[in-house]
């Protein structure tokens, strides 16, 4: 497979992103911990849907009916000498499925026969909303099972989302479709926003080249926009990248899905659940070759399906996942029992599941299928399994989830059935105990895939920052390393260079100063653990001092909101301090007041502003029929006093003294009734009333 | 943790674009690189003379309509461009907000607020005398102010097939004024700039420069004569008529002349308000007045406009405009923001030299009527040059729109959730809505007043510009329409489509209004075949050729892999033979994924 393709469809698979307004691009850049240090990913579900409605009965054969097969289905019956004996069950497999076989030897495969639902629908549509929306056949439910289940366990999705402990998608979907089965009840977990592939065709790391018209131009600038908000496509891309295939998968659309799961499940993508499909099982006609019933075109699909299985878990094996994964295939619905006349089948009901992975119970569930002898069209298979009862099992067995789990996802409780057996972790570190190496975890600790715990330090623990940007043309940049964990000591390393002790002498803290325009990187490693944690970070050149301050004037306070340096140098009057908030309130003296704000680097320029405080006046009564009094908080012993219409007519002016109560009176009585402003000013004051004259 | 879905009810404040943008830290260099290698579209304003086809009335329509409908397409049908162009521009009265508020709040309530002036439901309350309460600053009615913002924007969504409401949108961005609260003066300045671009533009801005909220929001009304506030006197010349230096070399002294100038008008609020009638009142007051000489520069041909004393002051102001209205750059600017928006906002010397001074010649030659001197343009070979076409990223408005016309939302079927099972309930289930919700009045009240809000969440308020210069992306040199999208809008149009697709718009009370299927589906021709639905929902939604491999990949999420093509056609068949439920759900959630699949295409950000 080609990189460009794959690319071309990487975004799909960062399926989960929902819409997150609030994180801003770039969030993985700033700090990342060596793989090997990545906890426990927990369990994976793999669901393969057959697209178009598996025949069950050409796919596991029950042996003891062979002969009245013979006679209901004459049309596509394989010889039984081509069968391949599962040595179990009195099942055999259709000639395609030759490593399922091998699976089913190495206890690693699981038949589950006659599953379906009651009443079943004949229409494709109405019979896939069912099993992907696990709803009742007479009910009608607008979201998906995986959906609510991802739903259930994230309730908080997608407001904060990626976060530290889920930094990769829920859930990822191959191909282009959305599926009902992923979608939640109130987010889209599976189709976002942010997948910049369902826009548009992109190719070539999602640079679609569209023409260099107008039009042209702004499908550039969205397609990069679109590229950009999608939170998840550069976490996917980077497990996709971090290691390759050892184990050469099948040419075909499958195995190019396959290829890609286990190549991101490899790569340390701590998604849950994937989503592959394959389509042509429809086989009306054609479904068996008219000269040889082992061919056609439902022997092709199955080998394709066998060949692409076969090499994922192969290449999961190599990789030593594939303890972790559980593969699963379900269609809409089965065949019918009897063949037709175009060497086919119709839409039928109840059909077999496959299940695939280390920790089954491999027994087959269900009995053999009782075929009629005098089978006609409209004769199809009794359920013996509810779809729900695998939903339900696969939930609380390896999935994890209680039976309110259950209740919110399948809105019902159904009888479970074997698959791995009861899901148990009594420690709660997300490794099942029966590979569990460390069954006694303390809680919260982070663990390996062994279920033991780690060496980790919580995230917040180191704290790398651009202190200052440089001025342009110069390079007196700063980054500033500290550290607030004081029990082990560290040493750092810029660049790859020396590494430079970061202990109880420096108090865990470290400047590096000097320098110019770039990126650095800075790797962080605890002395005598095998921990490293490294940064990235930019040293850009400095947007201007930004200030924004807002008088409040009951409290005779300036608030300062501060940005675009790490200090600021305050001088407010003959008051001078530097400050690391960006937040500040300062307390200001009555009259004229001078604040000026600068930062260390010239180029950002200085902030200057000058802001007069009034000292508190009240006048009262208002409305008035003429006498006016008026009270002077402060020192100032005469105020001037001037009185306007609201047209803006001076009616009144006078410099008035203020009693030793701070009190003055005027008399507006012979003015027309309506309404004025009243300004008072003076060294100390400076403040406008509107009054009403009645 | 079951909750009704109801995002849209959050009271934050709408995006401001230009900060988004920054934040974006968006590398333009490329696209300005490509911009200068984008050919030249050569041509004049010679009437268009080629095949007047669908493509071209489209983008007829994208330039004169909001959002336009399918059906404003079937009314050019038969039509040649002239008769198109008549059509066009045919004249609607812009009407008047009623009383729709009335289920707004409680019957208690609605006594104590309303009882003294009360209208009945259905009629205009405009008119009505204010009662004048305790707080002689503020007026009451929240709603009231709610009625007239849903008007605004039911008056925008249902236009006629007619240039009015874009033109009123061109003329509210060149001359805009924010919303201050007040019912009769906001409808005062609504109905001002709605009638505007048919007027004679010197007109318009007399009676633009006494507009109460005019006078308000730029400080003629506390404007003094010992100290004459600038604001205005900069606005009118700058961003409303003459344009910004170094293009009109007027200077600072001609903005302090024309202060002086036009000191002295205020509106009277009691007149306006307690009276009858809606009209404002606005008065000179000559004692408020600077009577003496007042000199511009050599831009202003070194006029003199001699002070006037006592209530002859007011003609300075007639004489003032008809001195702008001289300059040569005038008619020059208004073409060139004519140009930006109808035609393509990033300005080339070409189309400058060729198209816009010789517009601004048709606007002098038309007594600067911009309607008549929009016709010219929009007639012109130069206008429907192939370039243009799906040349422009959507403002909020339209794009909104679109979207709301195509699925019909507000014809469609009243839906509610069921916070539980999440099984919706129709109309037919009346007892689960208020009955409120089935008067058409109260829904278009509340349904209104959401797309108002939701324009706001996607970056365009009509009425509530970000400045005095109108928004951003209909001027600002380089970016432009690029404006409209950001990494947070981008999401936002995204979760709008999703969510009118699934849940429908919400109204009140739980209560949406979702695309009826029924009708949806009978709006295409042949919807029984697949691929000629997909091509007819690109061609209602995509400003621009839906991609081939999205065809397929459309194909693929409805059918899944491979199915055959008659499922489908099945699927619209049982849903139009028996109307069931189960039919109903099952083709509902095949037009959902078409429409989350179209409205992903970059081409729906186009028009």
């Amino acid at each position: 497979m080609n990189r460009r393709t794959f690319i071309h469809d990487l975004s799909h698979l960062a399926a989960l992103g929902g819409v997150l307004p609030t994180l801003g691009f770039g969030m993985f850049d700033s700090s990342y911990e060596l793989l090997s240090e990545t906890v426990s990913p927990g369990n994976v579900l793999i669901l393969i849907r057959l697209d178009g409605g598996n025949d069950g009965l050409n796919t596991v054969i029950p042996l003891d009916q062979y002969s009245v097969l013979n006679s209901v289905r004459p049309d596509v019956i394989m010889p039984e000498n081509k069968l391949i004996n599962l040595g179990k069950s009195d099942l055999a497999l259709h000639p395609s499925l030759s490593d399922f076989k091998a699976f089913s030897d190495e206890k690693r495969m699981k038949v589950i026969q006659n599953v379906g639902y009651e009443q079943p629908d004949f229409s494709h549509f109405r019979s896939m909303d069912i099993w992907q929306s696990a709803s009742n056949y007479d009910e009608f439910i607008s979201s998906g099972w995986l959906g609510r289940y991802l739903e259930d366990k994230h309730p908080s999705f997608p407001n904060s989302y990626p976060n530290d402990t889920y930094p990769h998608p829920l859930a990822i979907e191959l191909g282009h479709q959305t599926s009902l089965m992923l979608t939640g009840q109130y987010t889209f977990p599976s189709f976002t926003a942010n997948n910049p592939s369902h826009f548009s065709e992109i190719i070539n790391e999602f640079d679609h080249n569209y023409p260099n018209t107008r039009s042209g131009d702004k499908l550039k600038y969205i397609q990069m926009i679109a590229k950009q908000s999608n939170l998840y496509s550069q976490v996917v891309k980077e497990a996709y990248e971090a290691v390759g295939n050892t184990v050469e998968f099948p040419d075909s659309h499958l195995g190019w899905q396959f290829e890609i799961i286990s190549r991101l499940i490899k790569g340390g993508l701590n998604t849950r659940v994937y989503v592959a499909q394959i389509g042509g099982f429809d086989t009306h006609d054609s479904q068996v070759d008219l000269s040889d019933a082992t061919k056609g075109e439902h022997a092709t699909i199955l080998k394709e399906l066998n060949d692409a299985v076969a090499a994922l878990i192969r290449s999961l094996d190599a990789s030593g996942d594939s303890d972790r994964v559980l593969t699963m295939t379900f269609s809409e619905f089965g065949r019918t029992i009897v063949s037709n006349g175009s060497y086919g089948t119709d839409h039928g009901t109840a059909a077999p599941m496959f299940i695939f992975g280390n920790q089954l119970d491999p027994s087959v569930l269900g009995k053999n299928p009782n075929i009629p002898a005098n089978a006609q069209w409209q004769d199809n298979l009794e359920v013996e399994f509810d779809f729900r009862q695998i939903y339900s099992s696969v939930i609380s067995q390896w999935l994890g989830g209680n039976s309110q789990t259950e209740l919110n996802v399948l809105f019902n409780e159904f009888q479970k059935v074997p698959i791995t057996g009861e899901y148990v972790d009594l420690d709660e570190d997300g490794v099942r105990d029966p590979i569990d190496e460390c069954l006694n975890t303390p809680a919260g600790a982070m663990v390996d895939v062994r279920g033991c715990t780690v060496f980790s330090l919580p995230h917040d623990t180191f704290e790398v920052k651009v202190i200052s940007a440089t001025c342009p043309g110069s390079a007196n940049g700063v980054i500033e390393i500290s550290c607030s964990n004081s029990s082990y000591s560290y040493s750092y390393s810029l660049n790859g260079s020396a590494s430079v002790p970061l202990s109880q002498e420096n108090n865990f803290y470290d400047r590096i100063e000097n320098l110019s325009k770039g990126t650095y990187q800075i790797a962080i490693a605890v002395n005598g653990q095998n921990y490293e944690r490294i940064y990235s970070v930019t040293v850009g050149e400095p947007n201007p001092l930004a200030a924004n301050s807002k008088l409040q004037v009951d409290t005779k306070s300036l608030e300062l909101n501060l940005a675009g340096a790490a200090e600021y140098h305050v001088q407010l009057n003959s008051t001078r301090f530097s400050t690391r908030e960006n937040y500040l309130t300062l307390n200001l003296r009555p009259g004229m007041n001078r604040l000026t704000v600068s930062t260390d680097l010239g180029c950002q320029g200085i902030y200057e502003e000058e802001f007069f405080v009034s000292e508190k006046v009240q006048v009262y009564p208002n409305p008035t029929s003429g006498p006016l009094n008026i009270y002077v908080a402060g020192i100032d012993p005469e105020v001037n006093v001037q009185v306007k219409s609201i047209g803006g007519i001076e009616v009144y002016r006078k410099t008035l003294s203020v009693d030793s109560r701070r009190k003055l009176g005027i008399n507006l009585s012979d003015l027309t009734a309506g309404l004025y402003i009243i300004s008072l000013q003076g060294p100390t004051v400076n403040t406008s009333h509107k009054i009403i004259k009645t | 943790m079951q909750k009704i879905p109801r995002p849209f009810r959050e009271k934050n404040t709408p995006i401001d674009l230009v900060r988004q943008f920054e934040d974006d830290r968006i590398d333009l260099q490329p696209l300005l690189e490509s911009r200068k290698v984008t050919l030249e579209v050569e041509g004049s304003l010679n009437k268009y003379t080629g095949p007047f086809d669908k493509a071209h009335k489209k983008h007829l329509l994208n330039r004169c309509l909001v959002g336009y409908a399918e059906h404003h397409l079937k009314d050019l049908d038969n039509l040649s461009l002239d008769q198109a162009i008549d059509l066009l521009f045919t004249r609607h009265d812009i009407g008047e907000p009623v009383n729709n508020y009335y289920e707004d709040l409680s019957a208690s309530e609605y006594q104590s607020i309303y009882n003294n002036e009360d209208v009945a439901p259905g009629t205009p309350f405009l008119s009505q005398a204010y009662v004048k309460n305790n707080n002689p600053d503020e007026i009451s009615g929240g709603e009231r102010h709610n009625a007239i913002s849903s008007w605004l924007y039911s008056s925008i969504y249902h236009q006629p097939t007619s240039v009015e409401w874009k033109l009123f949108l061109f003329l509210h961005n060149l001359t805009p004024v924010q919303d201050f609260g007040r019912h009769k003066t906001r409808y005062a300045y609504l109905k001002l700039v709605y009638e505007g671009s048919f007027r004679n533009y010197r007109d318009y801005i007399y009676d633009l420069t006494l507009d109460p909220t005019m006078l308000e929001y730029l400080n003629l009304q506390a404007s003094q004569k010992d100290t004459p506030d600038e604001n205005y006197a900069r606005e009118v010349q700058e961003l409303f008529t003459v344009g910004k230096r170094p293009f009109a070399d007027f200077t600072e002294d001609d903005v302090r002349e024309a202060a002086r100038l036009l000191v002295g008008w205020h509106f009277d609020w009691d007149q306006t308000m307690y009276t009858e009638g809606w009209e404002p009142v606005v008065n000179f007051n000559e004692y408020n007045h600077d009577t003496g000489d007042k000199q511009f520069s050599e831009f202003y041909n070194n006029s003199l406009i001699e002070g006037r004393e006592g209530p002859s002051g007011r003609e300075e102001l007639g004489e003032f405009l008809d001195m702008i209205f001289e300059t040569e750059k005038c008619a020059i600017y208004l073409s060139r923001r004519l140009y930006q928006f109808f035609v393509y906002p990033a300005v080339s010397e070409y189309a400058d030299e060729q198209i816009i001074k010789p517009l601004a010649q048709v606007m002098r030659d038309s007594n600067f009527s911009l309607a008549e001197t929009l016709k010219v343009l929009l007639s012109s070979e130069y206008f429907f040059a192939q370039e243009f076409h799906n040349a422009m990223i959507s403002s909020p408005l339209d794009f909104s729109f679109k979207v709301m016309k195509g699925l019909s939302i507000l014809e469609g079927d009243l839906v509610r959730w069921d916070e539980n099972t999440y099984v919706s309930y129709f109309a037919e289930d009346s007892n689960v809505f208020h009955p409120k919700l089935s008067q058409p009045d109260t829904r278009e009240y509340f349904f209104f007043r959401h797309m108002n809000w939701r324009t706001g969440q996607l970056g365009l308020e009509v009425h509530h510009p970000p400045n005095v210069s109108g928004w951003p992306a209909f001027y600002q040199d380089p970016i432009y329409d690029l404006y409209w999208i950001n990494s947070v809008t981008i999401k936002a149009r995204k979760e709008f489509t999703e969510s009118m697709t699934r849940w429908g718009a919400w109204i009140e009370d739980g209560a949406h209004l979702r695309l009826s299927l029924e009708k949806f589906i009978a709006s295409f021709e042949n919807p029984r075949q697949l691929d000629s639905m997909i091509s007819q929902l690109a061609d209602r939604f995509l400003g621009g050729e839906i991609p081939e491999a999205a065809l397929i990949r459309i194909r693929k999420s409805v059918l899944g892999n491979e199915l055959n093509e008659n499922y489908w056609t099945d699927a619209v068949d049982d849903f139009n033979t028996t109307k069931s439920r189960n039919a109903y759900n099952t083709l509902y959630w095949r037009i959902e994924q078409f429409m989350y699949q179209i409205f992903e295409l970059y081409e729906a950000h186009l028009f």
